[in-house]
């Protein structure tokens, strides 16, 4: 086995004197899919914060790719390879589907005042929104690229921000939720494109039938701790899970939990 | 009819120094969220340097182009030594979005003092690239000088910049994406501080070529920019704070309407007619002629 592209190890976050995570272990290895599920305020978007750095945990250790290093700042994650896309869309209303995905990609941009002066930003501007439409066709969106977000319907939007956070081609892409508010057709599609990435993903989702699909491997959140992990058909089976969560309904295989 | 058209002429060139005091207050507005009180006092700073340029050089690009880059520098200093602490240290709460405003009231009030310390409080004349003298065709006199057409010239080549700027560049798209959800930007990896930074520096630029562009055809004194910035946030208002296009024509708008106002009911209800049009555009159409209903969100 390969080692892994990023490690948690004893990461613990209190706000105030409530304990939103303790002493959680995380692994993910390069190209693997990691489920992460476990009930409403389980900890699950607080563990995204801290990966991408919203939230910065009072103990713990974070490794990237073997090495331990500070936990980022949110506008350094892209550049280690990190993406990740928010609960609900983010995408900018004032911009175009296709601008909105160009953004990830202006920390690489070498557009600067000189280089507009001298002429060399055109290439780099076409540069951009080329790999843009590229990976918006990726998603299946590649005729929304001069529509408004405004204009379009919600599955559509979280193409665009699907779009948007595999641009930058990341080593590992953080899905928050990627299922919610889609259909049947579209949760086809997002299975399949999750299967299909090269890089890890690491997904919180409340659907049980994308989570269990497409996972190679699952943790199990509850009260802030990890309470079990393993192969989806390890998780399904494991007591102190059903007990805590998934219910005897989905033990069977049902998507009870929603 | 014909002093009619001499008067909207007149408005022109004052029109197109406002849209760019509109276009500093906008800039700083949207990456930040703040009505930049302090814009008039960096402006008369930079415009003061400006003319203490002139004295040493003779030169009055030379001068312009310190006053320039001098209000850059003051408008990103500005962000990084007072906005971004007071932000910071005011947490989330309503008065997170006060304290900046109201510290940069403080901060005009200052910088005006300081102004005065150095350079005394009595009027000063700022030269002119060109010519102040109204233009003559066939015989009859046109209120409009060749330092007008400079002006007018000027303040549509730096809005076509800030157009390119922002439409064309990676800053730009940065710049625009940071005005409107910074977790989002910040993911998408834009250094937010920084692009911020930059918008207070190019508004600090804008505003200073304001004060340099107006005062040959008013006066320089520590306190003589405050009518500017007073209609540089109208027009911004009238055009819905968010769009530089819309802070443009507010510009002309209010240079327009404020010529006749000045032309048929006197000078001294320019500053009222001012305010009296910010209060109806408020009233009347919050969002700004150009603005969509609940866009002006922070």
């Amino acid at each position: 086995m390969t080692s892994p592209i990023l490690t948690l190890e004893g990461v613990g976050v209190s706000f105030g004197g409530l304990k939103a995570l303790s002493d959680v272990n995380l692994e993910v290895h390069p190209g693997q899919v990691v489920g992460l599920i476990g009930p409403n305020g389980a900890g699950k978007t607080t563990l995204f914060n801290v990966i991408s750095g919203f939230v910065t945990p009072q103990s713990g250790t974070m490794s990237w790719e073997g090495e331990k290093i500070r936990f980022p700042k949110p506008d350094q994650l892209i550049k280690r390879g990190i993406a990740r896309t928010l609960q609900g869309v983010g995408l900018f209303s004032d911009l175009t589907c296709v601008e909105n995905v160009m953004v990830a990609l202006t920390h690489k941009s070498r557009t600067g005042m000189l280089s507009a002066i001298f002429g060399t930003y055109d290439r780099d501007e076409a540069r951009l929104r080329t790999r843009a439409l590229e990976a918006l066709e990726l998603c299946g969106a590649a005729d929304l690229a001069q529509a408004k977000p405004s204009d379009l319907a919600f599955p559509l939007l979280k193409r665009v921000s699907l779009a948007r956070a595999l641009v930058a081609e990341p080593k590992l892409l953080l899905l928050d939720e990627p299922a919610g508010g889609l259909g049947a057709e579209d949760l086809r599609w997002l299975s399949g494109i999750i299967k299909s990435l090269d890089c890890a993903v690491l997904l919180v989702e409340h659907h049980m039938d994308v989570v269990m699909s497409v996972s190679e491997k699952i943790y199990v959140l509850d009260f802030g701790q990890v309470i079990a992990s393993g192969t989806p058909e390890q998780v399904r089976q494991d007591p102190a899970v059903v007990a805590a969560y998934l219910g005897a309904a989905a033990v069977g295989g049902d998507h009870a939990a929603h | 009819m014909q002093q009619f058209i001499d008067t909207l002429i007149l408005g022109v060139s004052f029109g197109a120094i406002y849209a760019l005091m509109a276009l500093a207050l906008i800039l700083v507005w949207r990456s930040t969220r703040v009505v930049n009180f302090a814009q008039a006092g960096q402006a008369v700073l930079s415009t003061y340097i400006g003319l203490e340029i002139h004295r040493l050089t003779s030169s009055y690009w030379i001068a312009l182009i310190v006053a320039v880059i001098a209000g850059g520098i003051v408008g990103g200093l500005v962000d990084l030594l007072m906005v971004r602490p007071l932000s910071r240290h005011s947490g989330t709460g309503p008065e997170a979005a006060v304290a900046p405003v109201i510290g940069t009231l403080g901060l005009l009030a200052i910088v005006q003092g300081v102004v005065g310390i150095f350079w005394g409080g009595e009027f000063r004349k700022y030269p002119a690239a060109f010519s102040t003298d109204a233009i003559s065709i066939g015989g009859s006199r046109i209120p409009f000088s060749p330092f007008d057409i400079f002006i007018v010239a000027i303040v549509l080549a730096v809005m076509v910049a800030f157009g390119f700027i922002f439409q064309r560049t990676g800053l730009g798209l940065a710049m625009r994406a940071a005005a409107f959800g910074s977790e989002v930007a910040q993911l998408a990896g834009v250094r937010t501080g920084r692009v911020r930074t930059v918008g207070w520096s190019f508004a600090g630029s804008a505003g200073a070529l304001a004060g340099v562009l107006i005062t040959p055809n008013v006066f320089l004194a520590p306190n003589s920019l405050d009518l500017l910035l007073v209609f540089g946030f109208t027009a911004a208002v009238i055009g819905g704070l968010e769009s530089m296009v819309g802070g443009a024509l507010g510009g002309l708008a209010l240079g327009l309407g404020l010529a006749i106002v000045l032309q048929y009911l006197g000078s001294s209800f320019t500053f009222m007619a001012a305010f009296v049009v910010l209060i109806v555009v408020l009233l009347v159409r919050p969002q700004g002629l150009l603005g969509k209903k609940g866009a002006r969100r922070a």
